[in-house]
């Protein structure tokens, strides 16, 4: 059964307030204090010097788990929310495995799931190494990206983005954080992604609650488990009211399930999110063994995705 | 809504070393023109990335036109139906970026009304679509998805004036799209096998696999020009046409597959990647008298 061995998340050291970041896209004081006293976002780390592949190799070269055990991993995945993060054929996810000792694993980018996309390649992982033959085989998943544009930066509304990288280890054969269920569903009307309409944009806002709402159920039916039994909800970080909806069409009263102290000092990193806030439950003990738990994220384009883990 | 319990599905895949083919249901290709021009949003994305890398666009870069990955699968997926009427997976194979940034496989299931799973996989250089063909052919196995597309796409803008390796470069727009279904006749593709060439050349890794698959015919990408080993005698090597580095190989494939399934053949599909320091096959089993 797939499972996450090991996560190790790295942040550029550079912490640049948010207000700077709005500013410099235009937004006005207004939209800059909504961001910060409603949303919930204060700073985000940038590293304007560093590369994807630097930033991916933070992300797995501080994974002690990964040392010595370079040989097990099979394929190297990085999980892209931009559609195009680099001039053709610079190839930073080859670079990352090579600077990392794993050029002799297949190493690829699983792309068009957006910030969902760390979901899909953990599952995707998963899969591909339940056809190995060795059971002690790796696969290593890198999040995170560079933002490099404005479409990069801020989703208007919803999150200002920060740099950051995430490695997460899968095997196929774990016996922690063993994932039960995953699901993912594409709302292709809003298939523009940040370069929507106006009118789409409003009905992706009206609607976005709806949807997570949806694949978070149909992700828990699927692991047998109850919504009420899943202590922990690992998100993405986008905007504080926007949980609000989901958690009330969910009818999940507390929010004290959700994982969202990264949001403020971090923002919304891509594809990160999720496996950032595992990191922080683990190390403020809110994760016990045996404790079933949820990620979840939204990816533009609109694919959402829920994961079901035990840990 | 794809929705799986990866627990259940890990105990009721085939059998591990048994690999089992995909049902080859129609195959399609298109070249394209000149496309459209680049929109507002491009102007500003493509500068930023590519001044992020050091660098610039060139001064006419957004003058020309297009295809985006989005056009060319838009385009392509009438010629597909019934098989673009639903699909369990989908996975778009590209070594060259988007011309323009943005979620086609998202917009997919806008155009399909019964439309699964759908992402891409990129990155792969030469090899990428036989990754790809792994990713189906696993998912096949383990989820049991039977029906299946392999979109592969080439796109010749380079909004950039840094140097691209002869084998990658792009001359042409193209498209080809494979799909899958399990009651398919058309052929039987087996799951790609992928060799190291860190120690050995690629030459040496496809004489092995010649030897031991025994094709009537061998496609050969752009990554084996100049690079072959000594071919029997009786096998017919098709070079894939130059300039579209992922697409030209399964173009051929798609051209040729009407009269395979007349005559019957027995295909290998090769390429190698030099950056991902990998030899690509698949083998490819056409009946007499098959069909899609």
């Amino acid at each position: 059964m797939t499972s996450i061995e090991a996560v190790h998340t790295y942040l550029p050291p550079n912490r640049v307030p948010v207000g700077d970041c709005l500013a410099d896209y235009g937004f006005s004081a207004a939209q800059i204090r909504m961001h910060e006293r409603f949303y919930g976002f204060r700073e985000v780390r940038l590293d304007p010097q560093g590369s994807l592949a630097d930033l991916l190799v933070g992300g797995g070269a501080g994974m002690a788990e990964l040392a010595g055990r370079e040989h097990l991993v099979r394929y190297v995945l990085h999980a892209r929310t931009m559609p195009v993060v680099a001039p053709y054929p610079v190839n930073p996810v080859r670079e990352a495995a090579r600077r990392l000792g794993l050029a002799h694993a297949t190493t690829f980018t699983v792309s068009q799931h957006a910030c969902a996309s760390g979901l899909l390649a953990v599952d995707l992982a998963g899969t591909l190494l339940a056809d190995d033959p060795d059971p002690a085989a790796l696969a290593l998943v890198l999040t995170g990206e560079k933002a490099f544009t404005a479409s990069a930066q801020v989703i208007s509304g919803t999150g200002v983005m920060g740099e950051g990288c995430s490695a997460v280890l899968v095997s196929a054969h774990g016996r922690r954080d063993r994932v039960l269920s995953y699901a993912a569903g594409t709302y292709g009307r809003f298939s523009a992604g940040p370069w929507m309409s106006e009118p789409d944009a409003a009905a992706f806002r009206d609607d976005y609650p709806v949807m997570v709402a949806e694949v978070v159920r149909a992700a828990v039916e699927e692991s047998g488990l109850d919504l009420d039994q899943i202590g922990t909800i690992l998100p993405h970080n986008v905007n504080r009211l926007s949980w609000l909806r989901v958690l009330r069409l969910l009818n999940i009263r507390s929010a004290e399930r959700l994982v969202l102290d990264n949001l403020p000092s971090t923002g919304h990193c891509f594809a990160a999110d999720s496996f950032a806030a595992y990191q922080l439950a683990c190390e403020q003990g809110r994760l016990a063994p045996g404790d079933p738990y949820l990620m979840t994220s939204v990816g533009l384009g609109a694919t959402v995705s829920a994961m079901v883990l035990v840990h | 809504m794809y929705v799986t319990a990866p627990g259940r599905r890990s105990q009721t895949g085939t059998p591990l070393g048994h690999a089992a083919p995909l049902g080859l249901a129609r195959a399609v290709h298109q070249v394209f023109g000149p496309g459209g021009p680049f929109g507002n949003d491009d102007h500003i994305y493509y500068p930023d990335l590519m001044r992020s890398y050091g660098t610039t666009c060139p001064p006419d870069a957004f003058e020309g036109r297009r295809n985006s990955f989005t056009d060319m699968l838009t385009a392509v997926l009438p010629r597909l139906r019934p098989y673009a009427d639903g699909f369990d997976l989908a996975v778009l194979a590209a070594a060259t970026p988007d011309s323009q940034p943005g979620f086609p496989m998202c917009h997919l299931s806008n155009l399909v009304p019964d439309a699964g799973l759908a992402f891409a996989v990129l990155d792969q250089g030469l090899v990428t679509a036989f990754t790809a063909l792994q990713v189906l052919a696993n998912r096949s196995r383990r989820d049991g998805a039977g029906r299946l597309l392999l979109v592969v796409v080439d796109q010749s803008v380079l909004l950039h004036d840094l140097p691209v390796p002869q084998r990658l470069r792009v001359a042409r727009d193209a498209v080809v799209v494979l799909a899958f279904d399990p009651v398919a006749d058309g052929g039987r593709l087996y799951p790609p096998s992928s060799a190291p060439t860190v120690s050995r050349t690629p030459q040496a890794a496809l004489a092995e696999a010649l030897a031991e698959q025994k094709p009537q015919v061998l496609v050969t990408g752009a990554g084996l020009a100049g690079r072959l080993p000594t071919v029997p005698d009786d096998t017919l090597v098709l070079p894939a046409p130059l300039g579209q580095p992922v697409t030209g190989v399964w173009q051929e494939v798609a051209a040729r597959l009407p009269q395979w399934q007349v005559d019957g053949a027995r295909v290998l599909i090769a390429d190698h990647d030099a950056d991902q320091e990998r030899l690509a096959t698949c083998l490819l089993d056409v009946p007499a008298g098959g069909k899609g």
